[in-house]
């Protein structure tokens, strides 16, 4: 036995040992309990950045809740649960700040430059990329949207304070109508939180900024982003505005019905959209200058019922240009012809004809390839032939004529194309 | 000397207890749950040798790891590659992953369109995975805290 206790005697010895052991469990004790809860906090914490990664945002609160309430005064734990913007949870940064390790302190003196910024002071001196950041942020409402934050090849920034940067040049750019600023933005936005609840809409401005996206792929992109159409118009206006170049891609996904004679107009010109709708549009709103538009889509497209809609709507003055090829689209030989003058190789002709088990088959045509569409009027031996039994698939006009034979006229209209005799 | 015999004892007593400790989070393993196809040729149900000691500034370029992107219990691990890390430049240019003006093999050919550079934050890996179904392509950067451990290899 230690000499002092055994002066004490063996009771008062018993005593104090007794004691002794006593604080020495209860200390051992405290320390069970204080790892248990830091080891708590330190998994609820955890899993709080996990439900953050999952966008289980109900769960993450609950989690900080608890990591908040098993570790207070530690900022790890304790800062999840501050809204920067309140004077009041910021003014706790310092209440944290004595507890903290070096590398906390750090996280906390950026936290507290972060609520200086939101309460729109200046975020003093932050080393770093959050430095940048949080000075680039202060500015941002002076400076504009133009220039890009330069990073610094030293600390990297934190999450949050990375992703506040990102959203607000975002929406100053598109405040300003900064094409190129949004789609800078929109990216980096995009990456850092591929599940955000925008994630679709700045998918669909990076493609639509993104010449070599085509115009297929960005109008499935825009009409997944937004099903509501309403709000995809508005939204694909507001591209047009941002991404000139790509607005004509863009007026196609704008329904007809809802397009300005401007918008359709730029969608006709770049052969976009559908043609009858947008040649209903002209009918409903008549304008010279888009019919002048579509009539060459609907010409180019072979569209020769659309091209006499058009053309039809065209003033007396504006007719003559286009009056050759609508006549050449509609096999009109006869206006051909007067537009073109009298010539040889514009006068329908047939292939002889060859008959076989009642048919009579040949070709009708221009030689210059153009194909009449006028009436074909056939008289066989003085007899007219029934409409109904002349078919004809192109330039090819096949006739059933059964038992008719003798000589035989055929003529379009009132012009003379072939004449001769069957003979069976 | 008894003293130092029963001092030596509590510190054999104490290595042998943290030997255990690190030695089971060093050599664990981790099975490749059911159903699961976001990384090619992982059988299901196959074990690997996971590190969990290891710390995010112990972790490099290309270094498969094992994750998770979600805190329940019945969500098991995710495996994929580390293609950029703390600091790095992370950008897509005509389809090609770029990380600080490099491209990454990993990553494979995106159908992103083109995106400007982002700066991987603090205590955050990108991690790439073969069908990008979970990897940060599809839940941006992953935070030290989901990360389970490295992995000895993958397939």
């Amino acid at each position: 036995m230690i000499p002092f206790l055994a002066q004490l005697g063996s009771r008062t010895a018993g005593i104090i040992l007794l004691a002794l052991s006593a604080i020495v469990t209860l200390a051992a004790a405290w320390l069970i309990w204080s790892s248990i809860a830091r080891w708590e906090a330190i998994a609820s914490i955890n899993a709080y950045h996990i439900a953050i990664l999952a966008r289980a945002d109900k769960d993450a609160q609950t989690l900080a809740r608890e990591a908040a309430s098993e570790l207070p005064q530690n900022p790890v734990t304790a800062l999840p649960m501050l809204d920067l913007s309140r004077d009041q949870d910021a003014q706790s940064l310092a209440r944290l700040s004595v507890q903290a390790t070096a590398r906390q302190r750090h996280l906390l003196e950026t936290a507290a430059a972060l609520s200086e910024v939101l309460a729109g002071r200046p975020p003093g001196d932050v080393t770093g990329d959050d430095g940048v950041l949080l000075r680039y942020l202060a500015a941002l409402p002076r400076s504009g949207p133009a220039a890009a934050p330069t990073l610094t090849d030293g600390d990297p920034p934190q999450r949050g304070i990375l992703a506040l940067t990102l959203q607000r040049r975002f929406r100053a750019a598109w405040a300003a109508g900064d094409g190129d600023a949004v789609r800078a933005a929109a990216g980096p936005l995009l990456l850092l939180d591929p599940r955000q609840p925008d994630a679709s809409r700045l998918r669909a401005i990076l493609y639509a900024a993104d010449p070599q996206i085509t115009p297929t792929r960005l109008q499935t992109a825009i009409t997944d982003a937004l099903s509501d159409i309403k709000s995809r118009v508005a939204f694909v206006r507001q591209l047009c505005v941002l991404l000139p170049k790509r607005s004509a891609d863009l007026v196609a996904i704008i329904p007809a019905g809802q397009q300005t004679p401007d918008e359709h107009r730029l969608g006709a010109s770049t052969n976009t959209g559908t043609l009858d709708e947008q040649v209903r549009f002209a009918i409903d709103h008549p304008d010279q200058a888009l019919v002048e538009t579509l009539l060459p889509r609907a010409l180019a497209l072979g569209r020769g019922d659309q091209a006499r809609l058009l053309f039809n709507l065209l003033t007396a003055d504006r007719k003559p240009p286009f009056a050759l090829a609508v006549a050449t689209l509609e096999g009109d030989v006869e206006s051909v012809i007067a537009l073109s003058g009298d010539l040889p190789e514009l006068h329908p002709q047939i292939s002889p004809p060859i008959i076989a088990d009642g048919t009579m088959t040949f070709q009708l045509a221009t030689p210059s390839g153009l194909l009449p569409h006028a009436r074909i009027d056939l008289r066989i031996d003085g007899r007219p032939v029934s409409e109904s039994a002349i078919s004809r698939v192109a330039s090819l006009v096949s006739v059933n004529i059964g038992t008719m034979k003798g000589p035989y006229e055929l003529r379009l209209g009132s012009r003379l194309v072939a004449s001769g005799k069957l003979t069976p | 000397m008894d003293t130092l015999k029963q001092a030596l004892l509590y510190a054999i007593l104490i290595g042998v207890f943290w030997a255990v400790v690190v030695g089971i989070k060093r050599f664990s393993h981790v099975h490749v749950p059911a159903g699961y196809n976001d990384v090619s040729n992982l059988e299901e149900f196959a074990s690997f040798r996971v590190d969990r000691t290891v710390t995010l500034p112990q972790l490099h370029v290309d270094d498969p790891i094992c994750y998770r992107i979600d805190s329940s219990e019945d969500h098991a691990v995710n495996f994929g590659w580390i293609a950029a890390l703390p600091g790095d430049d992370l950008a897509v240019v005509h389809g090609a992953v770029m990380v600080n003006g490099t491209a990454c093999a990993r990553c494979g050919r995106m159908t992103l369109p083109d995106i400007a550079s982002l700066r991987i934050p603090a205590h955050h890996v990108w991690v790439v995975t073969d069908q990008h179904i979970a990897d940060s392509f599809a839940i941006g950067p992953i935070p030290e805290q989901a990360i389970q451990g490295r992995l000895a290899s993958l397939p």
